[in-house]
């Protein structure tokens, strides 16, 4: 039993992913995937990972995200309404900033702010269930088509933003 | 499991420490009150209770959330995830604090704890290593909570329970309940 346990808590563990925050890797009616712990505990987690973390908000349920950015990373988070330019966020010392790879029906990170490295669980590295779907999850971000659009459009207008900042400095000096 | 390896039984001894209970030492001096910073931080509190206590650590009831305002508990430290470090818990989560500004005298401001998270002091105040929620943290999940401080074991003198203390961080409102941590009654929409 004690074996079971640890390995269960310390090397790898089947694990349900249920709900539509992750919907295009995950179905929204339940994925049997596995996890592996051992990432987590040797601090090899790093952006793109799909990671199993104890949720801020009930510390009963665990949650599936996808890690965007590890601690001193700034993050982007465009506005929900589509008006205004969004806002970029600093991940604070030993979080990281988890979102679900269905951007607009999530709740995650941009809802409750980062989230302490101390409450991740697991990597996912395997979907197992339905077997015609079943492979490695894969590291990186899995964005469809108009996501990545937009992902592109915020980076350029970031770069924008940087460029418009430096020669406002230099115009200052 | 009669003649079982030696290394089963430290697997049965890990499983234990994990989840039932396990012991920990701690520095005295986080359990003294830094009596003479009321509100603000740099007290001077007696340096009297140098070395280590060793307490008893309940892992057990937390799995199932038991704990009250004002127990110590073990959480692991939001800023340095292999930390663990030994906090009062104040407030849990829907509970309103008066956290005192930075200079004695200042104005307190009532802040809210959000849902899910909790208010953890450290009772030395700013002497305390590694941070609390009212120097640095703000709320932090519950469930970076690992275990309860029950009691102290060692050095003998001291031997005895920890009963819940008031801090120094008022709660004004007690609205927050642990309710929620009970099993879910209805379904719920437990992928937020």
């Amino acid at each position: 039993m004690a074996a079971i346990y640890l390995v269960r808590e310390y090397v790898v563990e089947f694990m349900v992913c249920i709900g539509p925050s992750m919907m295009p890797t995950f179905n929204p009616r339940g994925d049997v995937t596995l996890v592996e712990h051992v990432s987590v505990w040797t601090h090899n987690i790093q952006i793109g990972d799909v990671v199993l973390a104890r949720s801020a908000q009930n510390p009963r349920h665990s949650v599936m995200k996808r890690v965007l950015g590890m601690e001193g990373d700034m993050v982007y988070i465009p506005s929900a309404t589509k008006l205004g330019l969004g806002r970029t966020v600093e991940v604070p010392r030993g979080h990281v900033w988890l979102q679900g790879d269905n951007f607009a029906n999530s709740t995650d990170s941009r809802h409750y702010g980062a989230v302490p490295y101390a409450l991740l669980r697991g990597r996912v590295f395997l979907k197992v269930w339905p077997p015609w779907e079943a492979g490695w999850v894969e590291r990186g971000l899995d964005l469809q088509p108009w996501q990545a659009d937009e992902l592109e459009k915020q980076r350029r207008q970031r770069a924008e933003e940087e460029a418009e900042q430096q020669r406002r400095q230099a115009r200052l000096r | 499991m009669r003649s079982g390896p030696r290394f089963l039984w430290l697997g049965v001894a890990w499983m234990i420490n994990d989840c039932v209970a396990s012991i920990r030492a701690m520095p005295a001096t986080e359990l003294e009150r830094g009596s003479s910073n009321s509100g603000g931080d740099g007290g001077s509190g007696s340096g009297s209770g140098s070395g280590l206590l060793a307490v008893l650590v309940d892992k057990f009831s937390v799995r199932f959330f038991r704990f009250q305002r004002g127990e110590l508990v073990v959480l692991r430290s939001p800023e340095e995830p292999d930390r663990r470090l030994v906090r009062r818990l104040v407030a849990v989560q829907e509970d309103h604090v008066a956290v005192a500004g930075p200079t004695p005298g200042s104005k307190a401001q009532v802040e809210r704890i959000p849902k899910g998270h909790c208010w953890c002091e450290a009772d030395a105040g700013a002497r305390a290593v590694g941070g609390d929620s009212r120097l640095a943290w703000g709320p932090v999940p519950l469930a970076l909570i690992e275990g309860r401080v029950t009691r102290v074991l060692w050095p003998p003198s001291r031997w005895g329970t920890l009963p819940p203390q008031p801090s120094l961080t008022r709660v004004v409102g007690k609205g927050g309940t642990l309710e929620f941590l009970q099993p879910p009654s209805r379904e719920q929409d437990w992928w937020s």
